[in-house]
């Protein structure tokens, strides 16, 4: 497995060298609906945490409060 | 020859392009919409209300688990999705998805809604909500669809569940108001689909789905949805009988469900030309309207019963 990594980092490199670039580069396209596909994982995430807070806190009521220090 | 060509022609990585939207495509909204509702209508049916906080978040995940079976349905008929005038702009067939992405999408979105109201509310609703998705997606979509012309009749199941999944949230039971829900939805299924399937037979055909009107013919189709019509019309009034509901939505489900009827009767006796396909097309959209308006009347009036609780 380590060799296939490896391999396969040589071809990144020889990639790079045959055609002097950074490897992949996104079109306008394939960066613009990745920005927004990332923002719609990291609305979705956090308002799942919120939502799981919340609902917690309903489940323990008023116990909540009731606990020894 | 560089070793680079890797990343070129069909071994190139391929970068996905697809918006949120059309994920959010994958969950077929307009479903979800109407199992949300349906949902809400079980969930209100609860003598005792659950926290409103724990109500939305048990719908949310409700809406989220239909939400799933409709992006797993989606991966499994791309195939013939890409045949039909109705299906083919859906994100997979129109190349903006790629299928393993959607069977991804689907199968966490399955996890996370069970888990999430298993949580949430209790695991009877979450162990209902998984057999949901799983007679959707396994039975229905991946064996009924492509093999037997009664596939809505028996995949319709899947469909009525959400009022047993809603109240089931809400006590962690089910009782008889909530299966009387199911047993309105399951009737209603085949003669709603079956007015579409009139309409669309030829793209049915060219896709390879056995639906009615192709194997048994229109006229066996339109009996059909002539008797599902008469023995609705009936079911539809059982909440009001049985106790569950009002005098108002007695008198409402009657109104609609004579309506019902004789739209369906339309459809059985008009047969040839633009008249036949007309009476389809109402009878469809009727459907939708009789089954909008019952549960709309029940919910309504459970809200009404919650506040004055309150």
């Amino acid at each position: 497995m380590v060799k296939d990594m490896t391999d396969a980092g040589d071809k990144l490199k020889d990639h790079r060298d045959a055609f002097g670039g950074p490897g992949v580069v996104l079109t306008k396209e394939q960066a613009r609906s990745r920005r927004q596909r990332n923002i719609a994982i990291g609305a979705t995430i956090a308002l799942l945490a919120v939502l799981f807070y919340a609902v917690t806190i309903v489940k323990f009521g008023a116990a909540i409060i009731n606990r020894t220090i | 020859m560089s070793d680079a060509s890797y990343l070129h022609d069909e071994q190139a990585p391929r970068i996905s392009v697809a918006a949120p939207s059309d994920y959010f495509a994958l969950l077929k909204p307009r479903v979800m919409s109407l199992v949300v509702f349906t949902a809400l209508a079980g969930l209100l049916l609860a003598p005792t209300p659950p926290h409103p906080l724990i109500g939305f978040a048990s719908l949310l995940a409700i809406a989220v688990g239909a939400g799933a079976s409709g992006a797993l349905n989606m991966w499994y008929d791309a195939d013939i999705d890409a045949l039909m005038t109705r299906t083919r702009k859906r994100p997979i067939p129109a190349g903006r998805l790629d299928p393993e992405s959607a069977l991804a999408f689907g199968l966490v979105l399955a996890a996370l809604s069970v888990f999430t109201l298993g949580y949430v509310a209790n695991w009877v609703a979450a162990s209902l909500l998984a057999f949901t998705i799983f007679f959707y997606v396994v039975i229905y979509t991946m064996w009924l669809k492509r093999w037997t012309p009664m596939n809505i009749v028996i995949g319709g199941a899947a469909g009525a569940l959400p009022p047993m999944v809603g109240y089931a949230a809400a006590t962690g039971e089910i009782n008889l108001a909530s299966v009387v829900l199911f047993a309105i939805i399951f009737i209603w299924t085949p003669p709603h689909f079956w007015s579409l399937a009139l309409l669309k037979s030829e793209e049915y055909g060219c896709a390879g789905v056995p639906m009615l009107p192709n194997v048994a013919g229109e006229d066996r189709t339109r009996l059909e949805i002539l008797i599902y019509a008469l023995a609705l019309a009936p079911l539809g009034v059982a909440p009001w009988l049985l106790g569950f509901a009002s005098l108002a939505y007695g008198v409402i489900s009657i109104g609609f469900g004579i309506a019902l009827v004789a739209a369906a009767a339309a459809v059985f006796k008009t047969r040839e030309g633009e008249a036949a396909r007309v009476a389809a097309r109402r009878m469809f959209l009727f459907s939708i309207l009789y089954l909008f308006v019952l549960f709309l009347a029940l919910v309504v009036e459970q809200t009404a019963h919650v506040f004055a609780l309150i």
